[in-house]
């Protein structure tokens, strides 16, 4: 539930209060789950309309907590180069990720992060498969322009 | 070569078509340079997302969660479903339409151009007399129709405001450590604003409200206080929070304001609203749901009509 939050929400505090909520709901509304539908698909269900609710009524807030932009990286000096790296491509992947229209990040989250089917995805998001399929091609594909295009600036 | 096949590489790549249709793509793809391109960058966009692994939640996000979890619902607490906090503002919506129409069929009508009709005299009087009434309608509708409220019976979720004001509530006793015991309304306030909170509390000395101080009952995750007041003697808890991090905090409805009121099987009533990005529950044993508890906060001389209308019910 943290992960896909954490992609819906771009933002880690946001994601927290997400997860959060989707569970007081889940234990709120766990009698009205008839069982027409995977327990998961119901699940993420409630957690893209709860990050909804919560991007509806967002507010911009300072948190204490933020590190403000253009701090300098901790880097720990006993860290390794390869796994400098990795931290790096995954900042990057997540970075690229945000970029991408909500209309295509959600099923491509669904689909990659909480592992559901084409089907799942189309009764979470209350569209059809084709659409899924469809916005699945064009959220990859935009995924890897992305990504490569942060490559390109992180080199030069 | 038929037309290209950017929409389908997704569920080809997944294998997710239908055989016939996999040919389709496969034929396309052998012949279109274009579309085999795309297909790389979409199979490129598939193994990059793979690698969003499932991601755990901070610890303290889950110690939040799990003591939210662990916080029993009170079985005695009594609530309104939120579904019916939209009826007045339907209500009123359906009066409005209706004067509307009532002002529509006022109108004087003209006869089609040709016809004698048109050339006769129009009184405007019926569509003055309807104007007037359909406005005097529409603004009794909005201003004067008291706000429908009914009870049934629902557990609040653990960790609402309501549990937190509750507890408040019921512990009572003096504010200590860094709360503030005052009975000083700006000072009261100035402690909220620190925090990000703030309560509308009458600046104007009254005999019988008596301001005792105000207390931090923050939790994991939602920054709370609560305004500790009496009102001839009787005790009074405002307990408020960012609307953000409450789960439950009724909105604003269609036209009106929603306030969900819940009672207790020892006596205690609860009022909860927002406003402005905050959220805030009334506790007390005054007035009919406790309505009588706000009288002190509104200066308003038209709202405190409403809520001693709402009292008096």
């Amino acid at each position: 539930v943290y992960g896909v939050a954490l992609r819906l929400a771009r933002d880690e505090a946001e994601a927290a209060d997400v997860t959060q909520e989707v569970y007081l709901k889940v234990m709120r509304y766990l009698h009205q789950f008839a069982g027409h539908s995977r327990f998961t698909t119901w699940l993420y269900r409630i957690v893209v309309t709860t990050a909804s609710d919560r991007r509806q009524r967002w507010r911009p807030l300072l948190r204490l907590d933020e590190v403000p932009e253009g701090s300098p990286p901790v880097i720990q000096p006993a860290e390794q180069e390869s796994a400098l790296l990795e931290r790096e491509a995954a900042r990057r992947l997540q970075a690229a990720v945000a970029e991408l229209p909500r209309r295509l990040r959600l099923p491509l989250v669904l689909r990659y992060v909480a592992g559901s089917s084409y089907r799942e995805i189309s009764e979470a998001l209350a569209i059809s498969e084709g659409t899924v399929a469809s916005r699945l091609s064009r959220g990859q594909r935009r995924l890897a322009l992305a990504y490569r295009a942060a490559d390109g600036e992180d080199r030069q | 070569m038929g037309r290209h096949v950017d929409r389908w590489m997704a569920g080809y790549l997944d294998n997710q078509l239908s055989p016939a249709e996999s040919d389709r793509i496969g034929r396309h793809l052998r012949g279109c340079t274009r579309c085999q391109g795309r297909l790389r960058e979409v199979a490129a966009g598939a193994e990059l997302a793979a690698r969003l692994d499932a991601v755990e939640p901070p610890a303290v996000t889950i110690a939040r969660i799990e003591a939210l979890l662990r916080t029993p619902p009170d079985p005695e607490m009594r609530s309104s479903p939120p579904s019916a906090w939209h009826l007045p503002g339907w209500s009123r919506l359906g009066l409005a339409g209706f004067w509307g129409s009532a002002w529509r069929l006022g109108r004087p009508r003209l006869g089609r151009p040709g016809s004698t009709g048109h050339l006769a005299p129009v009184s405007h009087w019926p569509r003055l007399v309807w104007s007037v009434a359909a406005l005097a309608g529409v603004v009794a509708a909005f201003w004067f129709w008291p706000a429908r409220v009914s009870f049934e019976p629902a557990s609040a979720p653990p960790g609402s405001l309501e549990q937190i004001a509750l507890a408040a509530f019921r512990r009572g006793g003096p504010p200590a450590g860094q709360d503030l015991e005052t009975d000083s309304p700006e000072a009261a306030r100035a402690w909220l604003r620190v925090r990000g909170l703030s309560a509308a509390l009458a600046t104007e000395r009254r005999a019988s409200f008596q301001l005792r101080g105000v207390t931090d009952v923050s939790r994991p995750g939602i920054t709370a206080a609560a305004v500790r007041y009496a009102i001839d003697g009787q005790e009074a808890v405002l307990v408020t929070a960012l609307a953000s991090q409450v789960t439950d905090a009724p909105r604003w409805g269609v036209l009106g304001k929603r306030v969900r009121f819940q009672s207790t099987a020892d006596g205690a009533k609860l009022l909860t609203w927002s406003n402005s990005g905050k959220a805030y529950t009334l506790v007390s044993r005054l007035g009919h749901r406790g309505e009588q508890a706000c009288l002190i906060c509104h200066t308003d001389a038209r709202r405190q009509r409403l809520i001693a209308r709402l009292a008096g019910q």
